[in-house]
């Protein structure tokens, strides 16, 4: 739709200035903010209106200034729409709801030796549970040792 | 002439008398032999197979208990668990083969051997069993002396990175070198006793019957040091922990 405005816009001399600038923020604000893309189709009506007074040596200046309030319009809600986006992408990562890779996590030099720490109190209780084991082994060999189980004495 | 006469005569009366004594002896011994047993003896040689074949039964029992712990555990190297497996199906062969032994005596003194072979020559209890739990043991030892020898390098590591940050590492250091010193030490003294004990028989318990203690005995020296060495390990650990920043380790 905006590639279709913009190849429009030759038709027209004087409102061609104003039509792409608004071009480039429609495309983010298309979904959320629909109501930049009515404000395309209305470009055109007031483009009749300026070219009798451009044929009669009228003021153009005139004509132009409602225009340059609606494209301040424009800009101001595209500005406002990509703040908005900009402030919920930024929640959303900081929050961490949206993960853009490994490389914007903070901080890794800090947390690299609690992780190791964490990783080697892993290590050492898996290995104190072994030697745990490894005792009541110990202990069954024992009692196998000190246990005849024979009525007739071995 | 009359003494010589009267020796001669009362020399052949003596062997005259002998004769007969001496057929009866001959006459009464043959019968004792080959004579079936007595009532008592025969009962006493019933209580011998009923009493030895419950014997051969609860070892065999206790045997099949053993394969199958064998067969479950996930300690044992393989050729280990494989050369236990066998002497076991072999000592249930024999047992088998026994019993069925016992089971056809049919004289006192067979049996006898028969019963007493059950204990003298498979030792189940005294030597077979022990020697399983001692390898399986012993086979832990190696388990857990692994996981040591890799926590050892990974605090080695940490230690390194500690001293290259500047820090104090002399603690830590002497604790991890006491603590390889103490694995070095049970790993000798647990891995020697394998082959030994796989190769103990019967007959060398009938010999010495403390064969088994001098491999218990390396085997308890080597748990202590594998016990020292984790001591010197958490040490480390917690030393490690002690040398952190603490806006690096905000984990309490």
């Amino acid at each position: 739709m905006p590639e279709d405005s913009q190849s429009q816009q030759p038709a027209t001399p004087a409102p061609e200035t104003p039509a792409p600038a608004p071009s480039p923020v429609t495309p983010p604000a298309a979904t959320p903010v629909p109501p930049t893309t009515p404000a395309e189709p209305e470009m055109p009506k007031p483009s009749p209106t300026v070219e009798p007074f451009q044929s009669a040596g009228g003021p153009p200046p005139q004509a132009s200034e409602p225009k340059r309030g609606h494209k301040g319009l424009i800009i101001g809600l595209g500005i406002v729409v990509v703040l908005i986006l900009a402030a919920v992408a930024y929640y959303a990562v900081s929050s961490g709801v949206l993960k853009l890779g490994s490389t914007t996590k903070p901080s890794p030099t800090p947390s690299s030796t609690p992780a190791a720490a964490d990783n080697l109190d892993s290590d050492y209780q898996q290995l104190d549970s072994s030697v745990g084991q490894l005792t009541n082994d110990l202990n069954d060999a024992d009692t196998a040792l000190g246990d005849k189980q024979g009525d007739l004495s071995e | 002439m009359s003494s010589s006469i009267l020796t001669r005569t009362t020399l052949a009366a003596l062997l005259f008398a002998a004769i007969p004594l001496s057929s009866v002896n001959a006459v009464a011994s043959t019968p004792l032999v080959a004579s079936p047993l007595t009532t008592a003896q025969a009962t006493h040689l019933d209580n011998l197979k009923s009493h030895g074949t419950a014997e051969i039964d609860r070892r065999i029992s206790n045997l099949n208990a053993a394969l199958l712990k064998l067969n479950a555990t996930t300690k044992l190297t393989a050729a280990d668990k494989t050369a236990l497996t066998n002497t076991i199906n072999a000592e249930i062969s024999g047992l088998n083969t026994l019993k069925a032994k016992l089971t056809a005596d049919t004289d006192l003194a067979t049996a006898r051997t028969d019963v007493q072979s059950i204990v003298s020559d498979y030792r189940v209890y005294v030597l077979l069993l022990p020697k399983t739990r001692l390898v399986a043991s012993a086979d832990r030892f190696t388990a857990v002396e692994n996981q040591l020898t890799q926590l050892s390098v990974k605090l080695q590591t940490k230690v390194d990175a500690a001293k290259t940050a500047g820090k104090d590492v002399t603690t830590m250091q002497v604790s991890l070198t006491d603590l390889k010193n103490k694995l070095a030490d049970a790993q000798e003294k647990s891995t020697s006793v394998i082959a030994p004990l796989l190769a103990l028989q019967p007959t060398d318990y009938n010999q010495n019957h403390a064969v088994l203690v001098n491999y218990r005995n390396s085997l308890m020296a080597a748990h202590d040091g594998v016990m020292a060495a984790r001591d010197d390990a958490k040490s480390v650990i917690q030393a490690l922990k002690g040398t952190a920043s603490p806006s690096a380790s905000p984990k309490s």
